[in-house]
Order: C-alpha cells, then structure tokens, then sequence
C-alpha cells in the first residue's frame, strides 16, 4: 500500500473506527463507575451487555413479526434501547444484590467479588445459551437503517448507521457527565467513590448508592447492546466476553475510575483498532488491543487522565 | 452303640461333601463351557452394526452438521426397513467435532472404541477431517466426507478417507472460470478467513484467476470477526467482483456491510454459503444477485433424489446443504458392507475405496479413483434470486 492509497482510506478508517469507539466508552462507563466505587472490576459487566443485545433483537423481531407499515428508527431506536436498558439495569442491580453485596457486607478480600463477578459471568452466559440457543440471533438492521441511507463527503462513506451510533452514544455520555457533576446524586456517588465512611457518616445511604451505580452503569452497557446489535447485525451469547474486555481495555486506558478517562478510552481503543485492521492484517484486530492494554498498564498504570485516588485505594 | 452311629453318620456326610464337592467342580466347569460358548457366539453374529457420523451438532455449524446426521439416519432406517444388513440391525452412533480439530479428535476416538461401528460418515470442515482421519487410518475404519473439500484431506494417501464432495482446487479453479468467463470480471478482490479449508479455496482460485489473465488483491479476515468495514474499505473501489471464500455468517455480514463502505459489486462463494437462513435470510436480502458454488446439483431437479427429497423433508424439514452427500455417503458405506458380507474393519476400507460407478441419488454416477476422490469434479453454480438459491451453471474443470 503506498503512500497515496494511504491517505484515501485513513478519513473512512477513522469514521469507523470512531463508531465502534464510542460504543467501546460507552459499555467502559460500566466498568469505570463501579471501579470507581467499590474498587472491584465487575467482569459480569459484558454479560449485562450481552443482555443488552439480546432484549434489543427481541423486541425488534417481535415488531417486524407484527408487520407494522411504520417502521421507523425514530421511534422503533428508543423503544430498543429504553426495554434493553432497563431490562440491563434490572439484570446489574439484581448482580450486585445476589453476588456481590453478601460479600463485601461480610468484609471479605477484594479478590472475592472479582472472583463472585467471574462465576456470574459465565452463569449468565450459559443460561443464555441454554435459553436462546447457541446460534447467531440477526438483528435486522437494513430494515430499520436502509443501506441508502448514507452521506459521502470526499470519498468516505458515512451510513446512517454510524451516524446514529455515535451521536446516541456521545448523547448517552454527555447525559451522564452532567448527572454525575451537575446534580445532587451525582455527588453523592462522587462522595461514596472518594470515601465511603465519611460519606455515611455525612447521612448518604451508601448501599443506595452503590446500586444506583450499578443500575446507570448496566442500563449504559444495555444501550451499547443494542447498538453493537444494530452495527454488527449478528449476536450471539459469547459476544459479552471480547467486548467485555475490550470496554474494559478502554477503561484501563482513559484511567479506570475515571468517567471522563472511559469516554477517551474508549475512543482511542476504537481508532487503534480501526488502524490496526488497516495497516495490519484484520486477524490481529485483538493483538492490538491487548498491546494497548499490556502498554498502558507497564508505562502508565493510571492510564491517560488517571484517577488521583484516594488514601483508603491506594494499596 | 451310640459311637457306632456317630461313626456311620460322620461317613455318610464325608460322602456326600465328596459328592458335592465333585458336583460343584462339574457344575463349574460347565457354566464355564457355556459362558465360553457365549463369547464365541457373540463374536461371530454382532446383534447389531453401526455407522457412525461425525460433524458439529452444536456451536455455529450445528445446522449443517445436524442435516448430515439427519441424512444417515435416514439411510439407515431405510435399509433396517428392508431388513438390515448382515441380518444385524443398523443403528447411527452420533459424535459432535463442534468443527473443531481437538474435538475432531475426540469424536474419532469415541467412534473407533465402539467396536459395532463399520464405517463413518465424517466431516463438512477439513481442519477437523484430517486429524480425525489420521486417527481412522490407525484403525482400519473407512471415513467417506460430505464436505471436508481441502485437498490435503485425501492427498495424504491415506487408505481410509473418501469423500463424496468435489476438491477446493476444483471449486477454486471452477470459481475463478466463473468470475472471468462468465462475470467477465477482469479485477478481483478474494477474502479467506485464514482457516484450512477456506483458505485452501481461496488459493486455488487466485492460481486460476491469474492464470486466465484477471488481477487479483487478497484479503484475510479473522473467523467470527462481526465489523469487517475497515477492511472492507480498504478493498479498491474498481473490483468487479469478489470472492468470499468464507462460511455463511461472515458472508452475510460482508454483503450487508459492503454498501456502507461504497461497494456495489456481487459475491462469489464458496459451498459454506449454500445456506438458506444462514447467508441469505441473515443478510436481510444483500446476498441478493450473489453466487454460490456447491457440489451438488438442485436435488429438486434431480430424478433419482426425488424420494429422497420427499422423505427427509417430511421427516427433517426443508433440505438445506449437505444432506443428499452424506446419504449418499451411508449408502456406499453399507453397499460395501453388504458386498464385504462380514463385519470386518479392513475388508470394508477396501471395498468402499473400489466403489465403482455407483448409482445412487446424485444423479451421477460415484467411483472413487486411488486417493479416495470422486472421480470427475463436477461444480454447480447458483444465483441467488428472491431469496432463494437458483442454479444458474455447471462448471467442469480440467
């Protein structure tokens, strides 16, 4: 490939790679925001997502299966996102509740939950399986994206699809910043994150708190669900685990615990990837996250913005 | 008086612990004779003989997998219906490869342990054919395959492996005189997944393709990769066609994602894609206008299938893939078992590999040549159009 080709592809590389990235931050804000207040990585997060994914084909095959003359995206999106959020917190909150508060109510090591988180994990991978069935599930997504639907500015293609893809994520992002700075929750879930003792004291009910983290961080990851369903238009039940560590990745890059740092992450991750198909062969797609991954945790453990941690963190 | 009696009694019980000690040795010695007879028997008349299958039942592949087994159990109904053979019951021992080498393996040796099991019908992915193969060639065991298309998997002058189905670098070569004969595509872009069997196709074609003068770019994927545009937009915009030599879920997902990066060509596929629901109900009505080469002629136009359609269909559901190849499959397996007359592993291996000229549903004739090959590759093209596959040309090469 020379230099000129180059050139031609980079702009159309970059968009996709963008995309993919922000819905990478997106499924990241669910590992960064309970990172940031328990200190445990929730592994069972892909999981969630896979759920996410699953409600979404769900409920847009029921839709087409009753044959509707209107079958818009500015309807029919909402809709799939509102059920597969919901449906994803119920699933996140009930995990906490089941698998993970029984343990660190008991004091028990940090390593337990992780280990709780892994055992949820694969739990709920089987029992979609088992459910669902092993085979792909086909989002249709022609029929709610046409492939016409597309802009061309200078040679790069630009669907609709993409489109949709990032501006609902950077919206579901931007919504989250606000909630996390802007309102007394937010502070709150700061407050808890920064020291959960003296928060108590200070009269917040942190158990509250900790499932309400729990609940925006899987209704975030089933909303990213929903939309890797729309862009990949296959899902299946193991679709939880690479995407699980690759947002996770994205996390550990922006700086986990870092709300804003996941965003970036995330970003990032996507864009690397992106030109790592380009310029490498598409089969090391995960090397080159995974290089990112050893890279940022020899060179910068805190990750790009990196959490000033708190005293009681730092171990 | 009383010692004498004592006396008498004491003798006549040793007598008779004599007697039932002598007695018990005979009855020994005789539920032994009957026991030794008993094993004799059973090894010369087995109550029952069993072909075995081997393909995915579960994981992505499980639908075509599912169909072969489907296919062989029907072929051995149909022959328990008309008696068995050997006067023994045929009954189908089933083992999963999941598609993949190690669980091929697995599979192999689960079905070489049976010691009823005559013969196999084994195989739609090479990557597990051929070290499964190895594992039959150890035990005399004939193997024929529905679809494991590599040629390696017959190249390696084992004695045991057959195959129903044409080569890669017979589908490869009639792909390429398809694409620039027929399509009269002078630049083409051929993508493989980077496993065996895929792989080998893709190879094969690129050698035909150059050789009938077209331009060609390769492309590698990674097998179940969901976002293929970035490479796809790497593709140059002025290929004419491309070859997606790759299974049906890939497939569908490069039709579906080839507009958004700005390419308006057709595909070329491979037998893997000759999937109703996989490729073309999955890609939403983009594998339309698409080809797909496959190994046997539309059953449905075939007159010697038309039982064969009509009873699995009832039975199965609709036929899909390689259903007709793996009954085939069985029937010459047990053609030879019958021609053979015993249960005998090896006598069997060479009898299926002297299969000559053998009429069954194909509507050709089947002779194996010294490899284990089908004699003569014969590819069949098909369109699809409105969603469905429709045969469009027969391609012979050499």
């Amino acid at each position: 490939m020379n230099f000129e080709q180059t050139l031609q592809i980079l702009p159309q590389q970059l968009v996709f790679g963008f995309a993919l990235g922000s819905v990478y931050g997106l499924i990241a804000l669910g590992y960064t925001m309970v990172y940031g207040i328990l200190f445990m990585i929730n592994f069972a997060h892909g999981e969630v997502f896979m759920i996410g994914a699953y409600l979404g084909w769900g409920v847009l095959t029921w839709l087409l299966s009753l044959k509707l003359s209107f079958l818009h995206p500015i309807w029919v999106l909402p809709l799939l996102l509102g059920i597969a959020m919901l449906g994803s917190a119920f699933v996140g909150v009930t995990l906490e509740f089941l698998a993970y508060r029984p343990l660190y109510k008991r004091g028990a090591s940090r390593l337990a939950p992780l280990i709780s988180a892994i055992g949820a994990s694969i739990f709920l991978q089987n029992a979609v399986m088992l459910t669902q069935g092993a085979r792909m599930k086909v989002y249709s997504s022609r029929l709610l994206f046409p492939p016409s639907w597309r802009i061309q500015v200078g040679g790069v293609n630009i669907s609709a699809i993409v489109i949709v893809i990032t501006l609902v994520s950077l919206g579901i992002m931007i919504g989250l910043y606000y909630l996390v700075h802007r309102t007394t929750l937010g502070r709150a879930m700061r407050a808890v994150a920064e020291d959960r003792e003296m928060a108590s004291s200070m009269g917040i009910p942190i158990n509250r708190i900790i499932s309400l983290t729990f609940l925006i961080g899987s209704a975030l990851g089933g909303a990213a669900g929903v939309l890797i369903g729309i862009y990949y238009t296959q899902i299946d039940f193991f679709m939880g685990y690479s995407a699980g560590l690759k947002a996770f990745t994205a996390a550990v890059l922006g700086g986990i615990g870092n709300i804003q740092g996941a965003m970036i992450g995330g970003l990032t991750l996507g864009i690397i990837e992106s030109l790592g198909v380009t310029f490498l062969n598409p089969a090391y797609r995960d090397v080159v996250t995974f290089v990112v991954l050893i890279l940022t945790l020899i060179f910068k453990p805190t990750g790009l913005l990196g959490e000033t941690l708190a005293e009681w963190k730092k171990i | 008086m009383f010692y004498a009696l004592r006396f008498t009694v004491l003798k006549a019980m040793k007598k008779i612990q004599n007697s039932l000690r002598i007695l018990r040795i005979l009855v020994l010695a005789l539920s032994f004779l009957v026991q030794m007879t008993l094993v004799l028997e059973t090894s010369y008349a087995a109550e029952v003989i069993k072909i075995a299958v081997g393909v995915p039942l579960t994981g992505p592949l499980a639908k075509q997998g599912q169909e072969v087994a489907n296919a062989v159990k029907l072929a051995a109904e149909e022959w328990n219906e008309r008696g068995g053979v050997l006067g023994a019951k045929i009954e189908v021992l089933e083992a999963d490869d999941q598609g993949n080498p190690q669980m091929g393996v697995t599979a192999a040796e689960k079905i070489i342990a049976d010691p009823a099991v005559m013969g196999v019908v084994y195989g739609i992915t090479s990557v597990t054919c051929i070290p499964a193969s190895e594992k039959f060639e150890a035990a005399n065991l004939v193997m024929i395959s529905p679809g494991c298309t590599n040629p390696k998997v017959t190249d390696r002058g084992l004695k045991v492996v057959n195959r129903v189905c044409a080569r890669d670098d017979a589908q490869g070569p009639a792909g390429a005189i398809f694409a620039v004969e027929e399509l009269k595509a002078k630049k083409i872009a051929i993508f493989d997944d980077g496993t065996t069997g895929p792989r080998g196709a893709a190879d094969e074609f690129e050698k035909k393709a150059k050789e009938l003068g077209a331009q060609t770019f390769r492309f590698v994927i990674k097998a179940g990769d969901k976002d293929l545009r970035s490479i796809l937009g790497t593709v140059p915009k002025d290929v004419q066609v491309i070859y997606a030599s790759l299974w049906s879920p890939e497939a569908s997902l490069m039709a579906k994602q080839l507009p958004e990066v700005g390419l308006d060509v057709r595909m070329i596929g491979p037998d893997g894609q000759f999937e109703p629901v996989d490729y073309i109900q999955a890609s939403g009505g983009a594998a339309e206008g698409n080809y797909v080469s496959f190994l046997a002629p539309d059953m449905r136009k075939v007159p010697e299938a038309a039982e064969f359609v009509k009873k699995f269909e009832a039975k199965y559901g609709p036929l899909s893939s390689y259903g007709p190849l793996a009954y085939e499959a069985a029937n010459i397996i047990l053609t030879a078992l019958q021609k053979v007359g015993k249960a005998d592993r090896a006598a069997i291996r060479d009898a299926v590999r002297a299969t000559k000229d053998y009429k069954g549903i194909l509507g050709v004739p089947i002779s194996f040549d010294e490899k284990g090959d089908v004699a003569g590759g014969v590819i069949y093209f098909y369109q699809v159009k409105n969603n469905a596959f429709e045969q469009v040309k027969t391609i012979v090469v050499k």
